[in-house]
């Protein structure tokens, strides 16, 4: 299987004016003081993998506080004529995009995807639509031409979002929570086009993400990659289940102890136990697809790190998963250099990404530059 | 908080400017060395990526081959955006600078003229009337072609080293010369190079 990302290209996402990663690796490492521009990248990737679901954009702004609370308003109290401002919802969308433009002045266009591919980009743009009442119950769309906006009726801004054929027209006059249940319940073949992929924030997976990801691999033998992995920090670990699944109040990851009668809860055995499971967990979902690490050191102890990046590498290695994941310690770095470089199949790109005197700048480090950089004891975080 | 850092071919060089800046109130600097020319060049690059310095001063011999060194060296800055790319060394020593305003500087032991060594420089440091040195430097000139055991080009080096064997305490290192006060800060050989210190700190 071909890498999924041979190199990047990002325009107008959040931090990004204009992001171009000459060349990516099958696991990559971001390093970089502003942390914005690490995060940045993550969620453009989780957006790509998901076709920039609304669930997702609702996670992405949720995650970093900048969706306003708003109540949920009905459609004929929602659709505003631009003197009359836009609805919050829009207001929000616009925070994806580089800059926060003005919804009047909007022109620009979200692309994440390889260098030169508009094809198989995937593309935002927030466009006018006119509301035709005539036909139906149910409105229908009329693009209006996005200066002028010149349509007999109300109008609307809508989130188009295109990859390849795909394409979805979310009206902004509707929450993201709304579209979200509806997204859900499109046919198979547009589910199908979603990739396979984990984020792995820096607390580890979510609790409401927990027990799909536990499900799809419980009884497969994606589970013994788990409890080797837990096997680093504590040899003696026999097995793993997620109990309680259904109930959100009483889940809970529970690990058997060799020679122990009682199975003991995984939170019990300390953070390193915990963030081990998070990160298996989602790399064993992520099978010919992404895993998304951000801050990928918390909780492990720096002498386990080596290990840690030999066991990802070589479940990546098996499964075809491409690892994006961010850094700010230099144990982890020294970590990641120990594993590739003693992986002659896989290849490993640190990235670092920093905002220096307003303008983005991009370093990018192959596994021979990192060797002399670590052999010459350079700071280059 | 950024450093301002020295690269040196090696060890000797290291001492030597750091007992020198010293001397002159500027030891302020964080000393690295490399194993020597090939490895100061070919790390370079990854040096100038570090996020923790502002002023780097990069020091060589105009040992063999210095031509062919300086332009690798500018080559690399030069790829790394640092300007203005000079043709040749100049005499004071050359400093050049990017566009987050971080200096470079580039000296070329020991004055910057494509010949000689730190020894030289170590050399030109000597208290006027020292009655050893013409000695010693009679005395290495003296030995006949085919009974040196040392190459042309480390002339300069039998020199200096039999010239500290002959101090209060024999073989002292060159850069302890200057705390034993055997060698002396202010000739116009260190002026120069601590005058290119200062610019280089500017």
């Amino acid at each position: 299987m071909p890498q999924l990302f041979k190199n990047l290209e990002i325009r107008n996402y959040r931090a990004f004016d204009h992001l171009v990663l000459k060349e990516l690796g099958q696991v990559n490492l971001f390093i970089g003081k502003n942390n914005i521009g690490k995060s940045s990248l993550l969620e453009a990737l989780w957006l790509y993998a998901n076709l920039g679901a609304p669930h997702i954009i609702h996670e992405i702004l949720t995650e970093r506080d900048d969706l306003v609370s708003h109540r949920s308003l009905n459609e004929n109290s929602t659709t505003l004529s631009p003197d009359q401002g836009v609805s919050n919802i829009a207001q929000e969308v616009l925070n994806l995009f580089n800059g926060y433009p003005k919804i009047d002045l909007i022109e620009k266009k979200i692309e994440i995807g390889m260098i030169n591919s508009p094809d198989s980009a995937l593309c935002m743009t927030v466009e006018w639509y006119g509301i035709d009442r005539t036909k139906t119950k149910r409105s229908t769309l009329i693009p209006v031409d996005d200066k002028t906006r010149d349509y007999d009726g109300d109008i609307i801004p809508a989130l188009v979002v295109k990859q390849g054929t795909y394409k979805k027209t979310f009206r902004l006059d509707v929450s993201l929570t709304d579209h979200a249940k509806r997204w859900r319940l499109q046919p198979k073949n547009y589910i199908d086009l979603l990739l396979p992929a984990s984020f792995i924030g820096p607390h580890g997976i979510r609790q409401s993400d927990l027990p799909r990801m536990w499900k799809r691999i419980v009884l497969t033998e994606l589970k013994q990659d788990i409890v080797e992995s837990l096997r680093i920090i504590h040899p003696s670990i026999d097995d793993v289940a997620v109990i309680n699944s259904e109930d959100p109040k009483n889940i809970s990851v529970q690990v058997r102890i060799e020679k122990q009668a009682e199975t003991v809860p995984l939170k019990s055995l300390g953070d390193g136990m915990n963030r081990l499971f998070g990160l298996t967990l989602g790399l064993v979902n992520a099978q010919n697809g992404m895993l998304l690490i951000d801050e990928v050191e918390n909780g492990l102890h720096y002498s386990i790190m080596p290990l840690v990046w030999k066991f990802i590498l070589k479940v990546a290695k098996r499964l075809n998963v491409q690892v994006f994941a961010t850094t700010h310690s230099m144990d982890c770095i020294k970590a990641f250099h120990i594993a590739t470089k003693d992986d002659s199949d896989i290849e490993g790109i640190t990235t670092r990404i920093e905002f220096k005197n307003g303008e983005l700048r991009i370093s990018q480090f192959d596994e021979n530059r990192l060797s002399t950089i670590i052999e010459e004891d350079i700071e280059i975080r | 908080m950024n450093t301002n850092r020295l690269l040196f071919e090696g060890v000797d060089d290291k001492h030597v400017v750091k007992n020198l800046l010293f001397n002159h109130n500027l030891d302020i600097f964080d000393y690295k060395e490399k194993e020597g020319i090939d490895r100061l060049i070919g790390t370079l690059h990854e040096e100038i990526e570090a996020t923790d310095w502002n002023r780097m001063g990069i020091i060589v011999d105009a040992d063999v081959d210095v031509r062919a060194q300086w332009s690798r060296v500018t080559s690399v800055l030069a790829a790394n955006g640092f300007e203005p790319v000079p043709s040749a060394p100049s005499p004071r020593g050359t400093i050049m600078t990017d566009r987050d305003s971080r200096k470079i500087g580039l000296w070329i032991m020991p004055d910057n003229s494509l010949q000689g060594s730190i020894e030289d420089f170590v050399a030109g440091l000597i208290r006027d009337g020292d009655v050893v040195w013409p000695r010693a430097d009679r005395v290495v000139d003296e030995i006949p072609d085919s009974e040196r055991r040392f190459k042309a080009s480390h002339v300069s080096k039998a020199k200096i080293h039999t010239w500290l064997a002959w101090q209060e305490e024999p073989g002292t290192r060159m850069g302890a010369a200057f705390t034993k006060r055997y060698l002396d800060p202010t000739r116009p050989q260190a002026s120069a190079f601590v005058n290119w210190i200062r610019s280089l700190l500017a």
